[in-house]
């Protein structure tokens, strides 16, 4: 078993888990303007999900053991390859700063009001930094590890939330809500996205076509459960006006009758996935960084070190809604950048 | 060296959970906290007055407090700063009173303190006072061990389906119109007590009016927020609980439908017929009556319109069904 490649199946739980944070901090109330129609943009989101898994497919499949690095530099060749690495491996960068403002913030909301950022920062930095540095097979082993802990938590949160929604606040949709809704589907692969940087790690197997779906049907389902069971407990209105309606909503579960007030412990349990996430990110800009400049595919610290820094730094320095603003970009580089790669090294025929 | 290091990063990151002994600590022992347990809102000359009521040092005792406040926020932070042993506690409150000329200048500062500041649950049941204030009720009212706290979970022990604070939120942003229950407190010797006495309706901008007796039963069923009534006609006294009440419209008339199944427990015998056409009737004027109101108001309060305007010349259609059942020791005998 080598240490510093994934298995597919380690790889998988690293994609979900590192795009369970950003989903529950950002629906659903970034999907604005949906009104009763914003569950349903989880489901238009299956479009654009499912073309990217496909995309990733396509780019992975002739490379088993790599990550999407090696990709763009086979269909790009070595020069533009390398370019497009530290693009990428610099956006990885900034969408961490934005992990750790937005984990940060959400539990000063959550559970720590009058504390200050800096420590959550940190703290989360020097976790990543440990699960980026270390072997890649100890990050995806506790991946593995967590995930059906975190499927254990998310149920025992979402199924009694479903269980006493309005069905009215679902079905009274207009059919001016449609586009919104719509284009809510963009935003929902925009934030799981940032997960998507886990496809820069080597895995040893490519993954099949369905291994790829699974991912982004696993992704859509996940919104819609949130979506519907925020939308139905809160109402359209209250949803688009609570800064973190999903944590507004959690302070009035009772679990089984006789658990309350139990934000504070699921909140807790958001830091293993903040934790992943921002591991991800800074093991897959590192390696970017390295592949740019040495061109070899591994996160030395020379290139993850400063990548953390700059990245603690930003999360510090930036607004509040740093989160909200930068996975906008992410359709546009990985589909667009990776289809655009795609499509160039068909014409070379390298791929 | 690495080892150091990644102990030294464990050190570091157990140091800043928030747990004891760190640094960082939030930590309070719970007997240096007050959990307060019943908030009450006032407004006295443009300030808020907040009152608030929390479990004393002995089980029979409260702890009682008010203080002003350009805003919730200030009058908490005001309460907070008393500079008492203990630390206000606010995430546990589980009733919030407001007073007649708070609720007129509307709920929407006290609800985004609820939902930002005070990091309390949302689903808390939350009464409009007829008449007086809040703080005196919250400092006079209950019994001596109990307090208001006590006398308000009576309250909501006969009545388990009220509306809280977030239905009444979220029905003002869906149709500008909500239908909140209403407290006036009577006293029983030098005790106030607080008894349930309908409903007011709100708008975004402050209190509309209060409901009669009449249209508070209407909209308690229309919204499905009346576990059972008791009914006492002249031929005896039954128990109504509301089955099932459905609507829609038919064009600019409102079909409504309520089942229900009653209960007599004093009538002679023989009187169920009659007495199921009086109740039949009785619902259907109350149903009748609030959705004249709403109608009349202008005001959605009942959440029978789609986007809370109700239609040129709309109509109601109101059909009531039932079955009462005899007393249970005649049932017993047939």
């Amino acid at each position: 078993m080598k240490p510093h490649i994934l298995s597919a199946r380690q790889r998988l739980a690293l994609l979900w888990l590192g795009a369970v944070s950003p989903l529950f901090q950002r629906l659903p109330g970034a999907l604005t303007g949906a009104g009763a129609a914003l569950w349903l943009s989880p489901v238009f989101a299956l479009v654009p999900l499912g073309l990217t898994a496909l995309l990733l497919h396509r780019f992975l499949r002739p490379l088993p053991g790599a990550g999407l690095g090696e990709g763009l530099c086979r269909c790009l060749g070595a020069g533009a390859g390398r370019t497009m690495a530290l693009i990428y491996g610099l956006w990885a960068f900034a969408l961490c700063a934005a992990a750790l403002r937005a984990g940060a913030e959400r539990f000063r909301w959550a559970v720590f009001p009058e504390s200050d950022a800096t420590p959550f920062l940190l703290v989360m930095t020097a976790l990543g930094l440990l699960g980026a540095l270390g072997t890649l097979r100890t990050l995806g082993r506790m991946a593995e590890v967590v995930l059906p802990f975190l499927l254990l938590g998310l149920g025992l949160v979402l199924l009694p939330a479903l269980t006493d929604i309005e069905a009215d606040s679902l079905l009274a949709m207009r059919a001016e809500n449609i586009l919104p809704a719509a284009q809510g589907g963009l935003t929902v692969t925009n934030t799981a996205g940032a997960a998507l940087f886990a496809a820069f790690l080597p895995a040893e197997d490519a993954g099949e076509r369905r291994y790829w779906l699974r991912i982004a049907g696993g992704w859509a389902l996940l919104g819609l459960i949130l979506c519907a069971a925020v939308l139905g407990r809160l109402g359209a209105e209250l949803t688009e006006e609570l800064p973190y309606p999903f944590f507004v909503m959690i302070r009035d579960l009772r679990l089984l009758r006789l658990l309350e007030r139990a934000e504070a412990l699921l909140c807790a349990q958001w830091v293993v996935t903040d934790f992943l996430l921002t591991a991800v990110l800074l093991c897959a800009g590192g390696r970017c960084l390295t592949l740019c400049f040495t061109g070899r595919n591994k996160a030395t610290p020379a290139a993850v070190l400063p990548g953390a820094a700059a990245a603690v730094l930003t999360a510090w320095l930036a607004p509040e809604g740093l989160w909200a603003v930068l996975p906008t970009g992410n359709a546009l580089l990985l589909f667009g950048g990776l289809t655009a790669a795609l499509a160039i090294g068909r014409l070379r025929r390298r791929i | 060296m690495r080892r150091r290091m990644v102990a030294a990063l464990c050190a570091a990151c157990l140091s800043l959970t928030g747990c004891g002994g760190s640094p960082w600590s939030n930590y309070r022992a719970l007997e240096e906290l007050l959990p307060v347990q019943t908030m009450g809102f006032d407004r006295r000359e443009e300030q808020m007055l907040l009152t608030v009521a929390a479990p004393g040092d002995s089980p029979d005792s409260n702890t009682l407090l008010s203080a002003p406040g350009e805003t919730v926020a200030a009058a908490a932070e005001t309460l907070r700063n008393r500079g008492r042993r203990q630390e206000l506690f606010f995430p546990q409150v589980r009733f919030a009173l407001v007073g007649p000329q708070a609720a007129r200048q509307g709920l929407e500062e006290i609800f985004d303190w609820f939902a930002h500041s005070g990091r309390t649950r949302l689903d808390l049941p939350l009464w409009i006072l007829r008449e007086g204030s809040a703080q005196e009720l919250i400092l006079g009212g209950g019994t001596a061990d109990t307090g208001i706290t006590g006398a308000l979970e009576a309250l909501q022990r006969h009545n388990r389906a009220m509306p809280t604070l977030l239905d009444t939120a979220r029905q003002l942003r869906r149709t500008g119109a909500a239908a909140c229950p209403v407290l006036t407190v009577v006293t029983e010797g030098d005790t106030l007590l607080p008894r349930a006495d309908g409903f007011a309706v709100l708008r975004p901008d402050g209190l509309a009016d209060y409901l009669t007796e009449e249209e508070s039963l209407g909209t308690a069923l229309l919204l499905g927020r009346r576990d059972s009534l008791a009914l006492y006609p002249e031929e005896g006294i039954l128990t109504v609980r509301p089955l099932r009440l459905s609507h829609r419209w038919e064009g600019r008339r409102l079909e409504v439908v309520l089942h229900y199944a009653g209960r007599l427990s004093q009538a002679p015998e023989g009187a169920e017929t009659a007495l199921e056409a009086a109740v039949n009737d009785h619902l259907a004027a109350c149903l009748s009556a609030a959705l004249d109101r709403a109608a009349a108001w202008e005001a959605d309060f009942l959440n029978v319109t789609r986007d809370g305007v109700f239609p040129a010349g709309a109509t109601w259609n109101i059909t009531v069904r039932g079955k009462l059942l005899p007393p249970a020791g005649r049932e017993a005998q047939a």
